[in-house]
This record gives C-alpha cells, structure tokens and sequence, in this order.
C-alpha cells in the first residue's frame, strides 16, 4: 500500500469499471445470437471474458497498484492452470478410448 | 479487538509450559515441529520397510504361500503409499521445518501455527490410513496401487473400504502438505535476514523454494482427482465409470499431472541436502551455484511437461508419445548437470570421508544408476518393453532409496548435531553406510534383470520355470542386510541420545547461518538478526580470501521490544484431528461422526481465529 | 482463518524483504494454486463435453438465466471493492453496507444456483446421469461451494466490524477478504464463458 497511495483509484473509477462489466456481458450475451461466424464469434466471447478478467483482476483485486510480484504469481499459477487444461483436452481425446 | 474476543470466543487459553509432553503438542516452534516431523517419519519409514520385508518374503522363492494374493496387493499399496507420501516427503519435510529459518536468518516461518496444523494433518492422516490394517471389514486395506488406476477404485471392482481409505488419506495428507507450500514460499520470500538477496540464500533453501513451489501447483490436481473419485464412490458419479461413457484414462492424465511433479517434490530438496554436504566435506564452494539454482528451477518447471510418459502404453498415437519422450529426454539435461556440479565439487577439494560424506557420494552414484534406467523409459518403443516390469521397480528404488533416502541418511548425520546437539558416532556411522550400501544394491540391482527377463511389478508369486528364482532370492537377501543397515541407524541413534550435549556449534567448519549459532540453538534462533553480504557468508567471515575480506554488511535492524515470539496454541492439533474425525465420517456413512468432525473443524476455526496474539518478548544480552 | 494470519508476525509486515505482507502473499499464493484447482475440475468437462449417456446434454443451459446470475455475482464484486475502499479510507459504516450488500448478492447467485440445479434435475440431468453432467454439478457445486464459504467470510467481517465498522486498521481482513471474493467472480468469468457461452455459438 505503501507505494502510489495517491494514485489509488477512487469511487467513481470503480464504478465505471462496473458499468464496462456489465456491458460487457449485454455484449457476450447478444453475441449468442450471431449465427454462421462461429470462429469470430468464438474469439470475440473468449476476448471479452479476457477484458473481464483483466478488468475484476488488474482493478478489483488491485493488481494495478501492488508490487509485481503478486500478479507474476498469480499469472504464473493462472498459465499453468490455463496450459494444463489445454494440454489434458488434447491427450485425453488422442487417446482412443475416449471415443 | 483480540483481546474482546478473546474473552468471549477464545474458549481455551493459549498454553505456556515450556517443557513437557503438551509443550510439544501445543508447540509452533519450527525446531520442535521439524524433529516432530522427522521422529513421525521415520517411524512411518520402518512400517513401511516392515510391508517391504514381507513383499520380499513372499517373492523368497517361486509358488511361496507367505501370504495371499489379496495381502499381497495390499501390501505393496500400503508400501508405496507410506513410503511416498508418510516418509519421504515428511522426512524431507521435517528438514525443510528444521533448517528452513535457520539458513535465512529467520526466527520462525510466517505462519508458526499453519506449520503446526501441517505436521497435525500429516499425523492423523497417516494414523487414518494406517488403521486401515485393523480395521475389522473384509478388504478394508487399499490394494489398488499407489496410483489407485480407475475403474480397479470403482464400487464394482472394489467394494470394500480400501480406496475410500486411501482417497481421505490422501486429501488429509496433502492439505498438510499444501499449507506448508504456501508457509514455505512466504516464509522464503519474505523474511531472509537483511543482505541476503535470493542468490545469496543456501542451496537447501532453494530447492525448498522450487520444491514448495511445485506442492501448491501440483497437489490441486490430485485433489481434484482424488474429489472426483470420492464422488464416484460415495455419490454414483460418473467421473471414471466406463458404463455411461467415461475414460479411465482420464484418471491416468490427472493422477500423474500430479504424480510427475510429485517425484520431483521426492528428489529436489534431497539433491539440496547433498550439495550442501559435499561443499562442507571438500572444503570447496559449491560449484555452479548459479547453475544449480538455474537447474533446480528448471527441473521444478519442466516437471510438469512430462507426465504422460507414465501412460506411453495406453495408446496415446504417436504425437502424444512423441512429445512426451522429448520432453522427458530433456529434463535430464538439467538434472545431469546438477550431476558434473558435484562431481566437479569435490574435484580438488580436501575430500574427507565422514558418513554424511559417504551417504552424499553415494547419492550420487545410485541416483545416476536410477537416472540412466529413468532416461532409458524416456524411448516409449523402449518403454514398451519395460512399462510394468521390475525394470520400473528398480528404476524407481534406485532413485527414491539411492537419491532420496541415502540424501536424508545424509542430512541425518550432517545436521544431527545442530539438532540434538549430539554428534552421531562415526565408527558406527561407517558401518551404517558400507551395510546399508552393500544391502541396498543386493536388494535393487537384481530388479533390472528380473525386468529384462519379463517378471511384471505387482505379481503376488511364479511358477519356477520363469528362471526368476535366483535373483528374487538375492534380493530378499538383499532387503535383510538393507534393514540391519538402517537398524545400525537406530542403534546409533539411541547410543548417542544417552550420551550428554556436547556438540560444538560448527562440528563441521560449514558454510551456512544455522551453523553460527549454538547447537541445539536457542528458542528463538538468533540473539541478533544476521546480516549477510555474499554466499557462504560464514564460510568468508572464517576465511576471507581476497575477493571477500571487505564485505560490507547491512546494518542489523533493531527492535525496540526485544525479540517477538508467537505464542503456543490447541488449535493447529483440535483442527487436523477434526478434519481427520470428519474424513472417518464420510468414509463411515455416518452423519454423526461427519457431523462431530464439521462442528469440531468449525470450533477449531473460531478459536485459532480468536485466541488473540499470545506471544511474548525475549530479552537477549547484547541485542536482538 | 482470516485473522490469524496476520496476528502472528503482523508487526513484522512492514519489515518483509519484498514489501509485501505475509498475509496478502500467502493469500495471492493460494488463489495461483486455486487456479489449478478448478483448472483440473474443468478438464473434467473439457473432456466429457459430448457423453451424455443418452441423457440432456448442453442445449439445456439456459443462457438468459446465466447472463443475469453472471451480472449479479459481477455487481457483487463491485460491491465488494467499494467496501474495501471505503474500509481504507476510514468510512468504517459504509464498509459494513458495502460488505453486507456483497453478501446479499452472492446469497442471490446462490439462489440462481439453486433453482438451475433443481430445475435440472428435473429434466433428468442428475449428478449420475452422465459424465457430462457429473462434470457439470461438480464443477459449479465446488464453485458454489466457494461462494457459500465467500458469503460466511463476509459475515465473518462484518462480525468483526460489529462495533464501530470496519475501520481503517481493518481494512487489511478486509482486503484479503475481498481478494477471496473477486477471484471467485474471476472463476465464474472463466466457467461461464467455457460452459455457457462457447458450446452455445453456431
């Protein structure tokens, strides 16, 4: 807390990060509705979760303010989640049992 | 606010006998607790050395009738799955306890009463697990393997209490485990003494780091695993049930996203114990240290990218197989280098032979040997050959015994002294290693040819045309001179303990912080905050060379209350014992133990939350 | 648990080598492993997204229903860093409206919750039905599960702030709390996007 206390964010910035959250879901909900692009429509949803992410992460969580360190592990931890569950998709389907 | 709350919610005071059994039940002292630890383990170590001897009896000669199909099964779960989770890693862990603050200049770790709650989950957890041999049901003993393979766990295939003891078993010890990660971790990061920035910390400590780093990224994966095969059992889900569609090599991919990792979480702390045995002994500096650090991170990292190499014969296809092999191949690029670094420690040094010496050089050979069979299953055409062979036994004996077990008999004779303030006897000590060598390698060399000849791991007897008779019977030999090894261990043990504290504070002219302060050290570690300006600090205030004899050292911080001490507490022992009486519960069907267990918990909660500070000053002569 | 962490070295935090208390570091530590935690339940449905066992498979998530839980459990977390930081500027009361609000919406999500699992079931999608929807329940139940611990902890504050709010020397349970809220909305960003969203584009 100690560094940039002056720079803490104040009411009102939180509150227009929620506003954006919220459009943000009008947005992914209305994107359902698209039909024939699904690989557009499928990156625009997983793009906007990431805003989302960012957003509730970086300001909520107050990553923004706080040292490095906390947001390189977290980040760290959320890559090899995000790896890990790529990676089991893929081997458990090369596997022919699955099928 | 503490205080209020203590008087209305704190239900038990915070206790203050400073000897005694309860003082040591109560304790969040990391000394106490990492002794705790090491006694626990050790003894878990011999029950399930007991379950080898009987495996070994078996296997004495062809169609022996020792014991049946049905033990033997259970057997070498129970063995695997005591000496994997309820020996090495605690034995490991009662290191990481014990030296942990000691090398940084720590008085403590971060959360004095999270550690205790560690070491109580890891109690009751191996009791629960263990208490599965008497409990009075048919197959109530795990005999499913240490990797518990789906759907052999199902309800259809085994309907006794074996698997559910083993799933709560599991989840009781590595949320232990868990927590001491997260200790760890902070306790590294954040509380070194002033000047000793992260590459100036001891090599144990690092691997420590690395190490816990791998506990809180690998053991949520085996929790969940271990979840889903508690709903399947308990509530008819259909995680591994192939009936409605499941794969049972789902359970594999999980078990092992853990269970890779995991056995980098056996070796990497024991790789630190010996390199910092080797400098001691070869009066040198580590060689490589930087390197050794840079491999140690890069083992902890790259031992989550080899996992399937476990499975290459599930049929994966190629690319899957291929992947893995590769990756496989290049984790032994940092660990062979780790390697040449010993090896090039003692090159040039004045070599001296004490049994902890002894133990490390003999670390290093037999994690080799084990190394060169490990790197041999990285070929999965190769592997094919081997997978469920003794080959794999040998493999996994060389390194857990060879690596693990010979770098804690290490690290035994090494820091025994600083612990119990007693020097082990030499003359046995170099008995306790030539037997304990000689026996081992009777005892596991065999295993290869047994596997190349096609005798599968797991098989309860053969008939004696398999040709096989010959080097079980060595190896059963083998595991007798091994257990005369380790009881001239115990033998030294007890003749040392009854002899007075006499141990100098550096017996060995060391390198590293615990060795400044007297053994065993005092409560609180330092009378004065080290301050360190290089690695091996000690070593150049002994000996300053010339590129260390004007080290500037930052100043040493004061703290005008003297020194803090955290308070002792009820609370870490009532919530791994509840957690535990709660896991009886759910294994039991009974909503009324569950029901004791969640309100115990709950309790245990409230009053480790309210039970206010508790802690006291010490004033020490001459400063803090 | 989300005191004690503080009280046994808390006047030592100014003095950590990175600046960082040990309490907030241990808690970020936790919440990177936690990610792997609900990574591997994910997985689960990952892998188990077609294996319907003859059952309902996904057409029957209802998207509206989501959406509007999904903004509930959002509004929450706003509630939620509105109560932290008028906890650190010293505005103890409307900490306490702020905390209780949070607790509310998350008892609301629950509810949600409650009547998609009910309505479900009713449907003949069960925990037992199929991989597919024993993934399904076990995946949001433990993050239900987490909510529900997230609205006692809340209590838990607001307990601890019964007399004269949550002040600014609070502000740090306060913080850590909070922490433990938004990451469990983070979690719902993630399961919702993955269970709901991408299997309904066409």
């Amino acid at each position: 807390m100690s560094n940039a206390e002056h720079q803490h964010p104040t009411f009102g910035t939180f509150v227009k990060i929620g506003i954006v959250l919220f459009l943000i879901t009008i947005l992914e909900w209305a994107g359902l509705l698209i039909n024939g692009i699904p690989f557009l429509v499928k990156a625009a949803l997983i793009g906007l979760s990431v805003a989302k992410f960012i957003l509730v992460g970086g300001y909520f969580m107050h990553l923004k303010w706080e040292k490095k360190l906390l947001a390189w592990a977290f980040g760290f931890g959320f890559v090899l989640a995000l790896l890990m569950a790529v990676t089991q998709k893929y081997v458990n389907m090369a596997t022919p049992t699955i099928h | 606010m503490a205080t209020v709350a203590a008087k209305t919610l704190g239900f038990l005071p915070r206790p203050t006998s400073k000897t005694g059994f309860w003082s040591w039940v109560t304790t969040v002292d990391h000394k106490r607790i990492g002794i705790m630890y090491l006694i626990t383990a050790f003894l878990m170590f011999l029950v399930g050395g007991t379950e080898a001897w009987a495996i070994r009896i078996q296997l004495i000669r062809p169609d022996n009738d020792f014991v049946s199909a049905q033990t033997f099964n259970a057997l070498f779960t129970m063995h695997a799955t005591t000496m994997i989770f309820m020996a090495i890693m605690p034995l490991l862990a009662g290191f990481m306890n014990f030296l942990l603050p000691l090398q940084i200049g720590a008085r403590d770790v971060a959360f004095p009463r999270l550690n205790a709650f560690s070491y109580w989950s890891y109690l009751f957890g191996a009791i629960f697990l263990n208490s599965s041999w008497f409990w009075l049901s048919e197959k109530g003993v795990p005999d499913t393997g240490w990797f518990s393979y789906a759907n052999l766990t199902s309800l259809k295939f085994s309907g006794g209490l074996g698997p559910d003891f083993w799933t709560v078993g599991i989840l009781l010890l590595g949320t232990g485990t868990l927590v001491s990660g997260f200790n760890f971790i902070v306790t590294i990061l954040n509380m070194r003494a002033p000047g000793m920035t992260l590459m100036k910390m001891p090599i144990f400590t690092w691997t420590t780091f690395i190490t816990s780093i791998m506990i809180i990224f690998a053991f949520p994966a085996i929790t969940v695993a271990l979840l889903m095969l508690l709903f399947d059992r308990q509530f008819a889900a259909n995680f591994f049930n192939v009936e409605s569609g499941a794969s049972v090599v789902f359970w594999q991919h999980l078990f092992w996203t853990f269970g890779h990792p995991e056995v980098y979480i056996l070796i990497l702390p024991a790789m630190g114990i010996i390199s910092e045995v080797l400098p001691s002994f070869s009066r040198k500096t580590l060689f490589g240290y930087n390197v050794m650090v840079i491999s140690t991170a890069a083992i902890g990292f790259m031992g989550f990218t080899v996992w399937s190499h476990h499975m290459f014969a599930v049929g994966m296809g190629p690319i899957v197989n291929t992947v893995f092999g590769i990756t496989t191949m290049a984790i032994s690029i940092p660990t062979g280098v780790k390697i040449f670094n010993w090896l090039s420690t003692m090159w040039g040094g004045q070599v001296k032979f004490t049994t902890a010496m002894l133990f490390a050089v003999g670390f290093i050979m037999l994690f080799t040997i084990g190394g060169l069979s490990g790197f041999m299953h990285a070929l999965p055409a190769s592997d094919a050959q081997q997978t469920d062979t003794y080959f794999i036994v040998a493999h996994i004996h060389y390194v857990l015994i060879g690596g693990s077990i010979f770098a804690i008999m290490s690290g035994l004779y090494y820091w025994f002294p600083k612990m119990f303030g007693r020097m082990l006897d030499e003359k046995l000590g170099q008995w306790n290693f030539w037997v304990m060598f000689v026996g081992f390698n009777l005892f596991a060399f065999p295993f290869h040819f047994l596997g190349l000849m096609g005798m599968p791991r797991r098989i309860y007897t053969y008939s004696s045309n398999m040709g096989w008779d010959f080097w079980n019977l060595v190896s059963t030999i083998g595991v007798f001179v091994l257990a005369a090894g380790i009881t001239l261990f115990l033998v030294n043990f007890g003749k040392t303990m009854s002899k007075k504290m006499d141990a100098p504070a550096d017996p060995w002219d060391a390198r590293s912080l615990e060795w400044t302060i007297p053994s065993p050290p005092p409560e609180h570690n330092f009378d004065k905050v080290p301050t360190v300006a290089a690695l091996d600090d000690f070593w150049y205030q002994k000996y300053p060379d010339e590129h260390h004899k004007d080290l500037v050292r930052p100043a040493t911080p004061v703290d005008a209350h003297g020194i803090h001490m955290p308070g002792a507490s009820w609370m870490p022992m009532f919530l791994g014992l509840f957690n535990t009486v709660a896991g009886v519960g759910i294994m039991m069907h009974s909503t009324v133990v569950l029901a004791i267990g969640l309100v115990g918990t709950f309790l245990a909660i409230v009053g480790w939350a309210f039970e206010g500070d508790g802690g006291y000053h010490i004033e020490v002569e001459g400063g803090h | 648990m989300a005191h004690d962490i503080a009280q046994a070295h808390g006047h030592e935090a100014a003095a950590t080598n990175t600046g960082i208390t040990n309490r907030k570091l241990a808690f970020w530590l936790f919440l990177a492993s936690e990610c792997v935690f609900f990574a591997s339940l994910l997985i689960g449905f990952l892998v188990y997204g077609d294996k319907t066992n003859g059952g309902p498979g996904m057409e029957l998530f209802n998207i509206n229903l989501t959406t509007i839980s999904t903004f509930v459990l959002l509004m929450s977390s706003l509630a939620m860093v509105l109560g932290v930081n008028a906890s650190q500027r010293g505005l103890a009361r409307d900490a306490m409206k702020w905390i209780l609000a949070t607790a509310v919406m998350g008892q609301i999500f629950l509810g949600f919750q409650v009547y998609e699992f009910w309505h479900f079931v009713h449907e003949g999608f069960g925990l037992t039905t199929s991989p597919l929807s024993t993934a399904f329940f076990v995946l949001t139940g433990f993050h239900g599960a987490h909510v529900f611990v997230g609205i006692l902890w809340l209590l838990s504050l607001l307990w601890h702030g019964r007399r004269g709010g949550l002040t600014a020397e609070k502000s740090e349970a306060v913080e850590v709390g909070g922490l433990y809220w938004h990451f469990v909305d983070v979690v719902w960003i993630v399961i919702f996007t993955v269970i709901y969203l991408l299997p309904k584009v066409h």
